[in-house]
């Protein structure tokens, strides 16, 4: 077919469209909504994934946690009647037999109250050695002149020294410069060396700049006293692809150590940051995946919309179609021409859709219940959503089509 | 004078249950010179309807043989057909059979749309024919905007855009009256005088007196034939 006639029936299907302005628009509206909802809902499920990995990735993502108890999960850790609390001395052990564990810190935590001046707060207290600030990911704040992690030679000697969380330093010390200043947690004092740097929401965690570092022999010793528990022991390995071998030669030792008979469940448990964050992404991909199935359905719908409005219209037109059949149209002139009309519809709407989807995404915050929402449109879900519409289009607008092109001229023309 | 449509035992059966059959067309034999005007008459249900679709290419016949201009098109597929409408007929029909809510130029303009002519030369075409038809001036009209009479001119230059050789006119009169039928008529019979060959089906007698031969159709069979006008001495009306 030339493509001189091509473009001329296009034509004639615009104005068919423009003729029936309210039926267009209404017609479009469906998969307006449609385009927009997954594409507002793609964001929502986007934004959510975004916020879950760099929280993990705050964390470090070639850490390593050992912790007393069997995990299951992430939903916590099921001490079991057969756990073993974790000994101090696991740390060397696992120093001398971990070959792909790069850092280790024991970790204490507590809540205390903590006092300065007429202040007065209560926090977390972490007791930690000097590897805890690369483990953690903790970046000082040199904001701060002279703001330092403790050493290692502190940590030996349980020097009351401590490192004050950004959140912290903003409770306590809201004027003045924290460091050398001589803080009270419970009854013992400790001298701040360093400010931390914020890391920012957590998103449901509560904040994670709340908390104050001190060397752990420190704080098992003086703050938690002689009940002092160690709850778990923080690693990191050398590289994210060593994260798996750091997990088994942990894992080796802890069942040896545990002695854990072969077949036995074990009684400790080593999580791996990589997996967990690999987790958590993948069931953030779940819930995109269902936010933008819902959303579809508003879009099939839509589409259907088209072929109900497209099937009226051949029904509306046979006269039309049975003249250009007479005088020489040819079933796939008819076929296009009302293919055209679906697929105006569908494009137009998706374009529409989109700029409507993309309005609400960002928008949505504004809205005060949803204000902690962030939304991030991705190029893919804007193809994804128009592609689809025009699939939507061609495909609910093919079947019309097709039956006003398969018409007989005879009884097409015979339609009253 | 050549031949240009030569039927062969023409037969259309139409299935209406699995052992009742409608024989529309039952065996119809007939041949066509180029120039002639021909009225087809007869009661209706007699099969001069589906003889103008089979004539008009607008259907196919269930059996016999079907010669336009020598090419046997009784097997025609949609497609061959449609081309056929296209270039080699035209079309009047007594419901005009227009496009609703569009101009009378624009209707014109249709069957040059399915046969490629450039949008410029199809306008100036359009134009021509509808000055030709006496439509000077109501071109930009839209066919809700128009007369009868008016409607069957707009029709009328539609069927001739393409160049037809053969211009099929069915009941072209019966929404008109009678001077308008008159007007319309004599527009026929200056194209006939044009070379244009002209089947017109009609039960009106005085309509059919336009034409030079008459056939009466009767139970999907030629009853009978009259010769009005001898062909060698055309234009002496």
């Amino acid at each position: 077919m030339k493509p001189m006639r091509v473009l001329r029936i296009f034509r004639l299907s615009l104005r068919a469209l423009t003729r029936n302005k309210m039926r267009t628009a209404l017609t479009m509206l469906g998969i307006i909504i449609g385009v927009g909802a997954v594409i507002a809902m793609v964001s929502i499920g986007a934004g959510a994934k975004a916020a879950v990995q760099s929280r993990f990735e705050a964390m470090g993502t070639n850490n390593l946690s050992l912790r007393s108890g069997s995990f299951r999960g992430p939903g916590g850790v099921q001490s079991g009647a057969g756990s073993l609390p974790l000994k101090l001395e696991l740390v060397d052990l696992i120093k001398q037999r971990c070959p792909s564990v790069q850092y280790i810190t024991p970790l204490y935590q507590t809540r205390a109250q903590v006092v300065f001046g007429n202040k007065n707060w209560n926090t977390s207290i972490q007791g930690v050695n000097e590897n805890y600030e690369i483990i953690g990911n903790w970046n000082l704040d040199y904001t701060y002149s002279g703001s330092r992690f403790f050493t290692q030679k502190e940590v030996e000697e349980g020097a009351r020294v401590c490192v004050l969380g950004a959140d912290t330093v903003a409770k306590i010390f809201p004027d003045d410069d924290p460091i050398g200043q001589i803080l009270r947690i419970k009854t013992v004092v400790f001298e701040v060396i360093g400010v931390l740097r914020a890391k920012g929401q957590s998103g449901g965690f509560g904040s994670r700049d709340d908390l104050i570092l001190a060397p752990y022999t420190t704080v098992s010793t003086r703050i938690i006293g002689a009940n002092a528990q160690l709850q778990e022991i923080q690693m990191a390995a050398y590289s994210a692809s060593s994260t798996d071998a750091a997990q088994r030669e942990v894992e080796t030792l802890m069942r040896e150590y545990n002695r854990v008979q072969p077949g036995q469940a074990d009684n400790f448990s080593v999580r791996n940051m990589a997996d967990i964050a690999e987790s958590a992404a993948e069931s953030q991909n779940i819930f995109t995946i269902l936010l933008g199935s819902i959303a579809s359905i508003s879009l099939l719908v839509g589409g259907i919309g088209i072929m109900n409005i497209m099937l009226v219209s051949v029904t509306e037109r046979i006269r039309e179609i049975g003249i250009r059949m007479a005088v020489g149209g040819q079933e796939e002139d008819i076929l296009i021409q009302f293919l055209f009309e679906a697929i105006v519809l569908s494009v137009t709407g998706g374009l529409i859709g989109i700029g409507f989807g993309f309005a609400v995404s960002k928008l949505l915050h504004f809205i005060p219940m949803f204000a902690t929402i962030t939304t991030i449109v991705s190029p893919s879900s804007i193809f994804l959503a128009f592609g689809f519409s025009v699939a939507v289009g061609v495909f609910f607008g093919f079947y019309p089509a097709r039956k006003a092109s398969r018409l007989d001229p005879i009884e097409a023309l015979r339609y009253e | 004078m050549s031949r240009i449509i030569e039927l062969k035992d023409i037969k259309r059966i139409y299935p209406i249950s699995s052992d009742v059959v409608v024989r529309a067309l039952d065996g119809i034999s007939y041949e066509i010179e180029e120039g002639d005007f021909i009225a087809i008459m007869g009661p209706s249900g007699s099969g001069k309807s589906t003889l103008m679709n089979i004539l008009g290419c607008l259907d196919r016949p269930t059996s016999g043989k079907y010669f336009f201009q020598g090419k046997d098109i009784s097997n025609y597929t949609r497609r061959q057909l449609a081309t056929l409408r296209n270039k080699k007929f035209g079309f009047v029909f007594q419901s005009f059979n227009l496009l609703t809510r569009t101009t009378a130029l624009e209707n014109v303009e249709l069957p040059m749309l399915y046969a490629d002519v450039p949008s410029k030369k199809a306008r100036q075409v359009a134009y021509e024919k509808l000055a030709m038809v006496g439509l000077k001036g109501r071109e930009t009209h839209k066919t809700n905007q128009i007369s009868g009479g008016e409607m069957q001119r707009v029709a009328i230059a539609r069927s001739l855009v393409n160049n037809p050789i053969v211009l099929m006119a069915d009941e072209p009169t019966g929404n008109l009256d009678s001077k308008t039928s008159i007007e319309i008529m004599s527009l026929f019979t200056s194209l006939n005088k044009q070379g244009i060959t002209i089947i017109l089906v009609t039960h009106e007698p005085d309509i059919a007196d336009y034409a030079n031969r008459r056939i009466h159709i009767k139970d999907g069979l030629i009853e009978s034939e009259e010769i009005t006008r001898d062909l060698s001495k055309r234009g002496e009306r």
